[in-house]
């Protein structure tokens, strides 16, 4: 039975789609089935960010309203084994997603898999919604700054309401907090909420603190998700998240502020 | 030998009593309709007494039928009128009682909001006798809630008093008839003693709110004092001001 593990935030811009996919890969990396599902209905990006778009034939709606199997409208990750994604539909809107549709493909997809990602659009609204009715847990990426962790509050609040398992009275899904762009720089010279800022606020478990990082535009525009350049800050603190996620415990990385050598202080750059 | 048709029996009623400023018709209907607003069920279902004592002005000017009329439109119950020894006749002639004058002291009742009274506003003011036939309500249990209160959700506590133990986020209010707890940070809006309970008051262990409130009392969050922030305190009414002090 696998799980269902929706990254939602409720601002925009802040890291989920980056999140998805690394921690979808990181979890394949890892040996277990995942399949990534981008619930952005019209503003898909996460084929983007995969480097799938060039073979997105079949889409969630699609696959929603019987046009296609879901097995000819996923997608297999040409780099990672065990990878599947599902793409949204660029043309439609967010109400071409139907609560039982969406319930039957997750069903489906449960059978095989062992982790469904599901990749939130911004906001509170229909979509955003939906991608999060039928989670177990959640990762809520936050930016350290005050209007992102308001947003994040939130959505913590309709999590607790507005899930399945609120409606149904099981237990409440499981939430964890990733911080994404910190700087701790930024943070000692008073311009940015520090880690325990964000959590007195949140309070609820930091998964992990993704540092402020050049390499995750690079990756973007390369199609490849950040965890997979692994000499990069970002990708290392992606893959110490996903083995949190897993429940391994791990120390908290580039909290600090690095200490540069002789040599990268004159080279510079990161 | 006939049965009983009555029997005289002495009885003390609690009344609200409309101490009548000034009267001019579009500014009174307007006011007293936004007092029913704020308070529809005490101002409908209490008979009303309309006190002259404290009027600007003749008392012979008024027409108690235009007033008892344009107040039975508002859905209010005017029971009679005090204190205009001119006017009896004309009181009388509108079907009202003329009553004695009050004894009693009168308890001046929560306003809607902190703002000083406009010019010509009527205050209302509400008696409370001794032995009052006000029915003791059965105890009500607190409203408990443990698990932190999010931006955006609003918690009521109806009848009785509220207590959150975690903290209350920024742009999430918590409201109570009676006392609000928090033990945690308050970060939103809380706002105690809605009905208009002017006893009821806010406890937290941070105070860090956007607004308190105790009765329609409100204080917002830049005039509370430095020494004040982020630290336990407990806010109550002291002489219609809400008083934020440390606990």
């Amino acid at each position: 039975m696998a799980k269902i593990i929706v990254i939602t935030s409720g601002k925009g811009g802040v890291g989920k789609t980056t999140t998805s996919a690394s921690i979808g890969t990181g979890l394949a990396i890892k040996g277990h089935k995942t399949a990534i599902i981008d619930f952005d209905v019209g503003l898909r990006n996460l084929d983007l960010i995969m480097g799938c778009e060039r073979r997105v034939v079949y889409d969630f709606v699609n696959v929603i309203n019987g046009d296609a199997t879901l097995k000819q409208a996923l997608i297999k990750d040409k780099r990672t084994e065990k990878l599947f994604i599902l793409p949204a539909s660029q043309t439609r809107d967010k109400d071409a997603l139907t609560r039982e549709g969406v319930e039957k493909v997750l069903n489906d997809l449960a059978e095989d898999f062992d982790f469904i990602i599901c990749d939130s659009p911004a906001g509170i609204e229909a979509g955003a919604l939906m991608a999060m009715y039928f989670a177990d847990e959640a990762i809520v990426v936050t930016n350290p700054e005050v209007s992102s962790v308001r947003d994040s509050d939130r959505i913590l609040g309709i999590l607790q309401s507005k899930s399945r398992r609120a409606e149904v009275g099981n237990e409440p899904v499981k939430e964890h907090l990733l911080l994404t762009r910190y700087s701790p720089e930024r943070v000692i010279a008073g311009e940015m909420l520090s880690v325990a800022d964000v959590e007195d606020i949140l309070a609820i478990p930091l998964l992990g603190v993704v540092p402020e990082s050049q390499a995750v535009l690079k990756a973007s525009n390369q199609g490849q998700p950040v965890i997979l350049d692994d000499k990069t800050h970002a990708g290392q603190a992606y893959a110490d998240a996903v083995s949190r996620l897993l429940g391994n415990d791990v120390q908290h990385r580039f909290l600090e502020v690095e200490k540069k050598g002789f040599f990268n202080r004159v080279i510079g750059g990161r | 030998m006939t049965d009983l048709c009555f029997q005289l029996k002495g009885s003390v009623l609690t009344t609200v009593v409309l101490e009548l400023h000034h009267f001019n018709e579009v500014d009174f209907r307007r006011q007293l309709e936004q007092k029913i607003e704020q308070a529809p069920q005490l101002l409908q279902q209490s008979p009303i007494v309309f006190d002259l004592a404290k009027y600007v002005g003749d008392p012979a000017d008024i027409d108690p039928v235009a007033l008892v009329q344009l107040c039975r439109e508002l859905s209010l119950q005017p029971l009679g009128f005090r204190s205009c020894p001119a006017l009896n006749e004309a009181i009388r002639n509108s079907g009202l009682a003329v009553l004695p004058a009050s004894s009693g002291r009168g308890t001046p009742f929560a306003e809607g909001s902190s703002s000083t009274n406009s010019a010509g506003a009527s205050r209302t003011a509400r008696e409370s006798e001794a032995g009052s036939g006000k029915q003791q309500a059965a105890r009500v249990p607190s409203k408990l809630v443990t698990q932190p209160v999010r931006s955006g959700q609003q918690i009521y506590a109806r009848d009785s008093d509220l207590v959150i133990m975690s903290q209350v986020s920024e742009g999430a209010e918590v409201l109570a008839d009676g006392n609000i707890h928090v033990y945690g940070g308050l970060r939103g809006r809380a706002l105690a003693g809605v009905q208009g309970d002017m006893t009821a008051r806010i406890f937290c262990h941070s105070l860090e709110a956007e607004l308190l409130s105790v009765a329609g009392n409100f204080v917002l969050s830049g005039d509370v004092a430095e020494q004040l922030w982020k630290k336990p305190v407990q806010a109550r009414l002291k002489d219609d001001r809400l008083c934020i002090e440390p606990l």
